[in-house]
C-alpha cells in the first residue's frame, strides 16, 4: 500500500502509479496488480497534507532489490507513506478491481483541493500572537547603553564608592 | 468474621465487545471500519479483557490497528 500526494493525481492517476510501478521495475520487480485504492481524508496530517490518494499494489521483488527500493521509497517526495507486506497469495478479485483501469473508459474524479497548505490547528489571528517583548516597535523604545550591560549598582557597593 | 468481598471497579466495568456484537476479529488492515469496534474514544486499542478475543485474535487486532495507524486510516489518538 502506498500513500501519494495528491498533487501527482491531480496531474494524472496514470503517471501517479508510474511512480511506483517505475521505481519496482528498477530494482528488479515485477507488478502483477496496481489500482487506485481511494482518495479520502488522512487521519492525521503527513507533511502538511490533510488528503491523500491510496495504491494498492501487488508484486514480486527480489531480495537484493528490496532495500534499494526501500531506500528509493524514502527518498521519493510524492510517496508520503508506504506499507510493504509479504503475502501467500493475491486476494480475490483484486485482479478483477485492477483490470478495471486498463479500460479506456476509466476515469477518477480530480480529488478535492483542501490539501493545499500548511496544516494549522487553527487560523492565526492577531489576538493570538505572542506579547511579551518581541513586540512590535519594542526594539526602537529601548536603547541599550553601556551602563545596562555593566548590570545592576547595589546601594551597599554605591555606598563603600562614597566612601 | 469473613467479610464479604467486593468486585473492584474494573470487573464491573467490564464489556466484552465481539461477544455482545458476534463479531470476528478482522485481521486486515484495511478493513478500518470493523477496527475501528476495537478502538477508544481516543483511539487506543482496547484490552482483552474488554474485546473478549483470545491471544491470536488480538494480536491480528493490535497488528492490524498498527498497520492502519502507520498509514493514517486510524488516529494515534482522538
Amino acid at each position: 500500500m502506498f500513500v501519494l500526494d495528491n498533487e501527482n493525481v491531480r496531474a494524472g492517476w496514470s503517471g501517479a502509479k508510474a511512480i511506483v510501478i517505475d521505481l519496482l521495475t528498477k530494482h528488479g520487480g515485477t507488478v502483477t496488480t496496481a489500482r487506485h485504492w481511494g482518495e479520502r481524508n488522512l487521519a492525521y496530517p503527513i507533511q502538511g497534507k490533510s488528503r491523500a490518494t491510496y495504491m494498492l499494489a501487488y508484486y514480486e521483488l527480489p531480495n537484493e532489490g528490496l532495500s534499494g527500493f526501500v531506500r528509493d521509497l524514502d527518498l521519493s517526495v510524492p510517496i508520503l507513506r508506504y506499507l510493504l507486506l509479504a503475502v501467500d497469495a493475491i486476494p480475490e478479485g483484486e485482479v478483477a478491481e485492477a483490470e478495471k483501469e486498463v479500460a479506456t473508459d476509466f476515469a477518477l474524479p480530480e480529488p478535492p483541493r483542501d490539501d493545499v497548505g500548511e496544516y494549522r490547528l487553527w487560523e492565526e489571528t492577531d489576538e493570538d500572537r505572542p506579547r511579551g517583548p518581541r513586540r512590535e516597535g519594542f526594539e526602537e523604545s529601548y536603547d541599550f547603553d553601556d551602563a545596562d550591560l555593566a548590570g545592576p549598582v547595589s546601594a551597599s557597593s554605591a555606598n563603600r564608592e562614597d566612601k | 468474621m469473613a467479610a464479604s468481598k467486593k468486585r473492584s471497579g474494573r470487573n464491573t466495568r467490564k464489556v466484552i465487545v465481539a461477544k455482545s456484537q458476534k463479531l470476528v476479529a478482522p485481521a486486515d488492515y484495511k478493513d478500518t471500519e470493523s477496527l475501528k469496534k476495537f478502538l477508544g474514544p481516543q483511539g487506543q486499542i482496547q484490552g482483552r479483557s474488554r474485546t473478549g478475543f483470545g491471544a491470536q485474535d488480538q494480536k491480528s487486532i493490535k497488528r492490524a490497528i498498527k498497520r492502519a495507524r502507520h498509514l493514517a486510516l486510524l488516529p494515534f489518538v482522538g
